[in-house]
């Protein structure tokens, strides 16, 4: 997909360096991408841990993908593994942490020094499926993920739940369960399956089950 | 107040969600929030054939909504906070058995409870009961002439008819008893409809229904449905002349900002669901009508036949698949269907949380009309 309007570049540096509110923020750009950064403070009661999840979480993206969403890569990240979301509705750079939320700020401050906000051409930026990964075969990929699944399925001790009936070209997995698993359990064994999959993989694989199709016109009950 | 003309403004392009700030602020700091609007349907069965319709690529496990299923869903809804609730979703909700009931039970509670529908069975006696509990009754009508009307949708030529007398029936109830309610009609635009806009803005203004909107047609991930969004820019010059038949009291509106998309989306998180969710006539629970299908089960969090909806809201399962829109597990522009419900809502949220959207103080600002319905 492209943007609204036809983008026109412009033109970055190699390098930002900013500081305010007692905040610093370094970026090394490659071309459009950003080599390496760091955001850091020397105001006490900030979390170290955190920003050097962030620092981490900014290689490789745009400035503009930092810009909107690099905070929340790290806040996801952050969150990895452990067992409940440190808040009890939506997470958000804003409520994360007091870290994550001036993290944020000054991010978005430094990159709108040297990257002018723009509203009429839309991020798209996506990190969806990696370059080395669409590189594989798609027979070596269907493979790893079909390896996956079986093997979060024995881990779980629900060898024959699933089969798996389609992998497509965007790497979707289609699915169907066997006839008596619990109507109940099933979207709640998806999620659980796809954040495995995703987790060894590093790719954002999406895990479906098989379409269910109505082809009466009318619909009725 | 008597009609569209005594509310402040009628907002058909756009959201209202700047109106409920409280609820944002909350939602920021990370506090479970309530939906503020629900769309729902009483059933997934329709009278109808739409070649347009959505609701075809939404199939999903089928179970009945009873009264006592909806009474039930109401006070729920009431109890933690949900402020308006449309049936319109994915089903033709007036030939539920509990159609009545819903909307006078609902309005009874203080909500705000409105309609969408194709308007065969709402005859005068029907519409005599229900029109006084709702805020807005709007009819899917996406041509303005008899052969045109049973082609695209997939109804009789005399069905045409039957709903334009009721449409005749719905304004002079309205009229005679002042009712408050907005009566509008809906015309879901295929470019190949092109032909229907001029004779239904035309119908409208001598039905007189407060407006008519015309709305493009979403489609699926997959573009299942084939819409050739690309093509609707052909259309804006007979678009602006059915907007030329608005008067003081009938409106054509054109929802400019969603055929002028292109079907495209300029956000990547899903905030907006926990605003305003719909249900599936089956009872189904999940974010949005466009995750419907079996195929989305990941994102099915309950069904209201079966558990209670206060606690589906209160679940950790209803918060664990909001929370999966919300973050960068998800991307809207790549897994999700055109230009949804939601969309409105999505772009002011991402642009406010992404510190390029500011809420002025409304405060002092006159209410917009329909403002539970965001
Ligand atoms: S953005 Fe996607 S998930 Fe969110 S409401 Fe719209 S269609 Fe549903």
């Amino acid at each position: 997909m492209t943007g609204a309007a036809a983008a026109v570049p412009p033109k970055l540096p190699s390098r930002i360096d900013w500081t305010g509110e007692g905040w610093s923020v370094n970026i090394n750009l490659s071309g459009d991408l950003i080599a390496d950064a760091k955001v850091s403070t020397d105001e006490a009661g900030f979390d170290g841990v955190f920003l050097g999840t962030l620092n981490a979480c900014l290689k490789g993206m745009t400035l503009r993908q930092a810009r909107d969403h690099g905070v929340q890569h790290a806040c996801l990240n952050a969150t990895a593994g452990k067992k409940a979301p440190p808040v009890s509705g939506i997470m958000m750079p804003a409520n994360y942490s007091p870290t994550s939320r001036a993290a944020a700020k000054a991010l978005r401050a430094a990159i709108d020094g040297v990257l002018p906000i723009d509203l009429v051409n839309w991020n798209f930026d996506d990190n969806g499926l990696s370059e080395a990964w669409r590189k594989l075969p798609i027979e070596t990929r269907r493979a790893k993920l079909e390896a996956l699944i079986g093997e979060f399925l024995k881990q779980s001790g629900q060898n024959d739940a699933v089969i798996v009936t389609d992998i497509d070209v965007h790497d979707r997995v289609f699915m169907q369960f066997k006839p008596d698993f619990p109507l109940d359990d099933k979207p709640i064994m998806l999620m659980k399956l796809e954040r495995y999959v995703r987790s060894a993989t590093g790719e954002r694989i999406e895990l479906f089950m098989s379409e269910m199709k109505d082809n009466n016109r009318i619909r009725r009950l | 107040m008597t009609g569209m003309t005594d509310h402040t403004e009628l907002i058909l392009d756009g959201t209202k969600i700047a109106w409920h700030q409280d609820r944002i602020k909350a939602w920021e700091r990370g506090e479970r929030v309530a939906p503020i609007t629900i769309d729902m349907a009483l059933t997934r069965a329709c009278n109808y054939a739409c070649h347009y319709c959505y609701a075809m690529l939404q199939e999903n496990d089928r179970k009945s909504i009873t009264k006592q299923v909806i009474t039930d869903f109401l006070d729920d809804c009431k109890e933690i906070g949900v402020k308006g609730i449309s049936f319109v979703s994915d089903g033709e909700s007036t030939i539920s058995p509990a159609f009545v009931d819903a909307c006078t039970h609902g309005a009874k509670l203080g909500l705000s409870m409105a309609c969408g529908t194709n308007g065969f069975v709402l005859t005068r006696r029907k519409l005599e009961e229900v029109l006084p509990s709702l805020t807005y009754l709007r009819i899917n009508i996406s041509a303005g002439e008899r052969d045109r009307y049973s082609e695209i949708m997939g109804v009789k030529p005399d069905y045409f008819d039957r709903v334009s007398q009721n449409i005749r029936d719905m304004v002079a109830i309205k009229r005679e008893r002042k009712l408050d309610v907005t009566i509008g009609l809906q015309m879901v635009l295929m470019p190949q409809y092109r032909d229907q806009i001029m004779p239904l803005a035309r119908l409208g203004k001598e039905l007189r229904p407060d407006y008519l909107v015309i709305k493009h047609c979403s489609d699926n991930e997959d573009g299942d449905l084939g819409v050739e969004y690309d093509k609707y820019n052909e259309l804006y010059e007979t678009l602006h002349e059915a907007e030329a038949l608005s008067d003081d009291t009938y409106k054509v509106v054109v929802k400019w900002s969603k055929i002028a998309a292109t079907g495209q989306r300029s956000y990547q998180r899903c905030y907006g669901a926990p605003f305003m969710i719909q249900l599936s006539g089956s009872g189904l629970v999940a974010p949005c009508g466009m995750l419907f299908n079996e195929r989305y089960k990941k994102f099915h969090i309950g069904n209201i036949c079966e558990t209670r909806f206060k606690d589906i809201y209160n679940s950790d399962r209803y918060w664990e698949v909001m929370r999966y829109l919300a973050s960068p597990d998800f991307n809207a522009q790549k897994m999700c269907g055109s230009l949804c419900l939601q969309h409105k809502v999505n772009e002011v949220l991402d642009g406010y949380e992404k510190g390029l959207v500011t809420f002025p103080d409304l405060s002092h600002s006159p209410q917009p009309a329909h403002i539970n319905f965001v």
